[in-house]
């Protein structure tokens, strides 16, 4: 199966700066693939060239099939865009809108339309203009859903909202998930962890990992050892081992290679001496500190090179 | 088309309050305009002030009509609603123009069709001329307001940019001069193609890049290089002009179509502003003239000086553009005028010269003569247009003062207008053909264009008919009395030449400099020779 987005070695430079580095990933169909990072890692711009907003200093992009290069006029009609600096037509009513947009689409649904309407709660004779920044939202949402795109692009759709309209939304688009492909970017781990299939980490314009989020979640264990008697940090961990620190007779650090089978027993062989060894579950926040820290202290703050320990995680 | 329309009826419905601004102006302007047709209102009078006001607020209202809508989908940045939705590009432009043309063309059209049929002029005659002036008025006004709207963000950036623009266009202009003042030759068959195409070329892609690609700096540096392309242009025409002057106006074996002589002037004086790098001496020289055959015309269109000191150092000019009015039968005079560059001027001053003037002359011929009985209201004058006697501002109200002529949608061909004018008070006996002051006047051009840039169809003159009343006061009052003949003859283009003159024991004018302003004073020269 092809998959929905695929990017090859994709890069974006302004000037000296490099904000989208040589990233690689494939987003398969009916994915809700969620891209986080911190501000300014990449994600809004890897998004625009995704969209062919903006154009790719080195590398290519197939979007639904399409260079993304080429997307724009009718293709764009099975693409749903949403994003949280997109300007809308302000001067509009939100009926106004919904009625202008529709001819564009070959596939849009009334019914559907008429449903989100209700679903949103959105009042359809007042101007967009007038409109709360959640309300705007909605309304975005509402016109580039009705259509039931085969692929839905959002680009921090849920910053800055308050929790209720955040839950509309995201259960809106969960609705519309066994129909659709849904791309979006968010620096808040904690909205896209219970909705997300897949995931990808961008940092400093460069994409850490790229995959599943059980996958992910299943490599990922808090490991707390506890040692016959205080010792210092031994000396030639595996990259895989994110954060490590030891505080008196406990060594602790976050595996990012983990395996049911091996990992007990590996522990086991390296720490003969250990009186016990525990293996936990880490939320989606804490795997994403821990690779952040380690990037960070590898990169020694700004660097783009890869290391073996981003390489690992 | 589907999509083309549905943008269009979008704009329509947004820019509902544009639409009516244009609208309003361009409605005022052509009330306006008719008002002072129907009026024969005075030059300078209220309705006329207005409507010229009006005529600067009609480019005004197309401005903000084009920016506005090319803006409601503006090109620059990437946030714009429209970019990620399924607008496919050619018919974004399609809507665009068609916008364009529901509201700015038709309008203007219907407009100019009003003015023709108000000042007298059946329309359906005059579509060809209409379409070519919309044609001119595209090139120089809408185009390039549209290109800088594709290239601009907001309406507050694009008026910044216009205000840059018009300074820079002032500086260019300048340069333009400079360079033109020391190279101008007449203007040449050429002229209108090099300045009015590439602007319509540069502005048409910087649109068509714009919104096919949305390459804002790549459409931004093709409108920039537009002046430099324009200033390019200057050096080859002003070479082409001077190139093909030999060719156009060559010297015939059947000689000159007018006898020209030196006139010797003595303490004429005057100032002129100098070029902005180059001092030059404004020389001139007055020209009696003889021998212009009866029904021709001749007009001295370009002159050449050969400027020869005692001591054999030498000075020949570029060819100057004179643009005289033209000279007919009987004995006239004509005033020459060359610049010489300050430099130049030193070398020879205070020596007696010896200058050899050549000049490059166009013969006209009658075409056709209509004579009127002057009558008190409106009158058409076949192949010319409409008139109206002409009343002033004048110590005696409704006095007239001249005649008021419309011609339609371009200029009308050469056309000498004579009449005679009464010593006396009109007593509703017309002046006899013999009696009176001559009045006479020309009007029009030997090479109308089919249209040319104006914002009324209706083009409108004054001919004072040499009427020197309002100069003089209430001295040398004169009337023109209903009944008396008044002639329009018409002239076409026989053929162009050169002649010459020499002038012996010539003196350059004595001039003082300050500054980038020179005062001059002419004074005698010795000895003339007739013309070849």
């Amino acid at each position: 199966m092809n998959p929905t987005i695929r990017t090859e070695s994709l890069s974006k430079r302004f000037g000296r700066t490099t904000a989208v580095d040589s990233v690689s990933l494939d987003v398969p169909e009916s994915a809700i693939y969620a891209l986080v990072g911190a501000n300014g890692a990449g994600k809004t711009t890897l998004i625009k060239l995704l969209m062919n907003i903006l154009r790719p200093t080195a590398g290519s992009a197939q979007v639904l099939g399409m260079d993304s290069a080429a997307l724009g006029g009718t293709s764009l009609s099975r693409i749903g865009y949403v994003s949280e600096n997109q300007e809308l037509p302000d001067g509009m009513t939100v009926g106004g809108m919904l009625d202008y947009f529709r001819p564009f689409y070959p596939t849009w649904d009334r019914e559907l339309e008429a449903q989100l309407v209700r679903q949103f709660d959105l009042p359809l004779t007042r101007k967009l203009k007038n409109l709360s920044r959640g309300m705007k939202m909605k309304a975005s949402f509402a016109s580039s859903l009705a259509y039931r795109p085969q692929l839905i692009v959002l680009d921090e759709p849920f910053s800055g909202l308050d929790p209720l309209v955040r839950d509309e939304l995201i259960e809106g688009l969960i609705e519309r998930a066994p129909e659709t492909t849904i791309f979006l970017s968010s620096h808040d781990l904690a909205e896209i962890e219970s909705f997300s299939s897949h995931v990808g980490y961008l940092h400093q314009g460069r994409l850490l990992f790229s995959e599943e989020m059980t996958t992910l979640s299943n490599r990922f264990r808090e490991v707390t050892i506890t040692l016959a008697g205080p010792s210092p940090l031994p000396a030639n961990l595996p990259a895989a081992w994110l954060e490590p620190q030891t505080a008196d007779c406990v060594l602790r650090f976050v595996q990012s290679d983990f395996s049911d089978e091996r990992s007990p027993r590996e522990m086991a062989e390296r720490f003969p001496a250990a009186r016990d060894i525990g293996f936990e579950p880490i939320s989606l926040r804490q795997i994403f500190l821990a690779i952040a820290k380690s990037a960070r202290g590898a990169h020694g703050g700004s660097s783009h090179t890869s290391t073996d320990q981003e390489k690992q995680a | 088309m589907k999509q083309i329309l549905h943008i269009f009826w979008k704009d329509a419905r947004r820019l509902w309050g544009e639409i009516f601004l244009s609208l309003a102006i361009t409605a005022c302007f052509v009330g306006g305009t008719v008002a002072t047709l129907r009026n024969g209102d005075a030059p300078g009078g209220s309705v006329e002030v207005l409507t010229l006001l009006l005529a600067m607020l009609v480019p005004v209202g197309w401005w903000i009509l084009a920016t506005r809508v090319i803006h409601a989908e503006r090109l620059v940045g990437d946030t714009q609603f429209w970019i990620t939705r399924p607008y496919v590009w050619s018919n974004l432009l399609a809507a665009k123009a068609l916008f364009l043309l529901a509201f700015l063309y038709l309008p203007f059209f219907i407009a100019q069709l009003v003015l023709l049929a108000e000042a007298g002029f059946p329309p359906q005659h005059y579509l060809a001329g209409i379409l070519f002036n919309l044609l001119l008025l595209t090139g120089v006004c809408v185009l390039p307001l549209a290109a800088i709207a594709t290239v601009t963000s907001s309406f507050a950036r694009n008026t910044l940019t216009l205000l840059g623009i018009l300074v820079g266009f002032v500086a260019l202009a300048a340069a333009v001069a400079t360079v033109a003042s020391r190279f101008s030759g007449p203007p040449s068959d050429l002229d209108g193609y090099l300045f009015f195409t590439p602007p319509v070329v540069v502005c048409a892609a910087a649109i068509g890049l714009q919104y096919w690609l949305r390459r804002v700096w790549v459409a931004r540096a093709v409108l920039l290089a537009l002046p430099l392309l324009l200033a390019a242009t200057v050096y080859p025409d002003s070479w082409y002009d001077q190139a093909r002057m030999d060719r156009v106006y060559p010297v015939t074996q059947s000689g000159a179509p007018v006898r020209l002589s030196y006139v010797p002037v003595t303490g004429s004086s005057g100032s002129a502003t100098s070029t902005l790098k180059e001092l030059t001496v404004p020389v001139a020289l007055d020209l009696s003239e003889t021998g212009v055959a009866e029904g021709d015309a001749v007009i001295v269109d370009a002159v050449r000086a050969d400027v020869t000191a005692p001591d054999g150092s030498r000075w020949t000019s570029q060819w100057q553009a004179l643009g005289t009015a033209p000279l007919g039968p009987g004995e006239g005079s004509v005033s020459t005028q060359f610049g010489m560059p300050i430099e130049v001027y030193n070398k020879f001053r205070s020596q007696p010269l010896s200058v050899h003037l050549v000049l490059a002359l166009t013969q006209a011929h009658v075409a056709s003569a209509t004579s009127i009985p002057m009558p008190m209201g409106r009158f058409a004058v076949p192949g010319f247009g409409v008139c109206a006697l002409q009343t002033g501002w004048t110590p005696i109200p409704g006095e007239v003062t001249g005649i008021r002529c419309v011609a339609p949608v371009t200029d009308p061909p050469l056309t000498f207008i004579s009449t005679r004018w009464s010593s006396t008070p009109c007593t509703g006996v017309p002046t006899a053909p013999d009696a009176g002051v001559l009045g006479a006047g020309w009007v029009g051009s030997l090479d109308p264009w089919p249209g040319q840039i104006n914002l009324s169809a209706a083009l409108d003159m004054h001919v004072n008919l040499s009427n020197n009343q309002l100069e003089n006061g209430t001295k040398d009052r004169r009337a023109l009395c209903p009944g008396t003949p008044i002639t329009f003859t018409q002239y076409s283009r026989v053929g162009r030449t050169q002649t010459s003159v020499d002038v012996q024991g010539f003196y350059l004018p004595k001039v003082v400099v300050a500054g980038h302003m020179i005062t001059y004073t002419t004074t005698t020269t010795t000895k003339t020779t007739p013309a070849q």
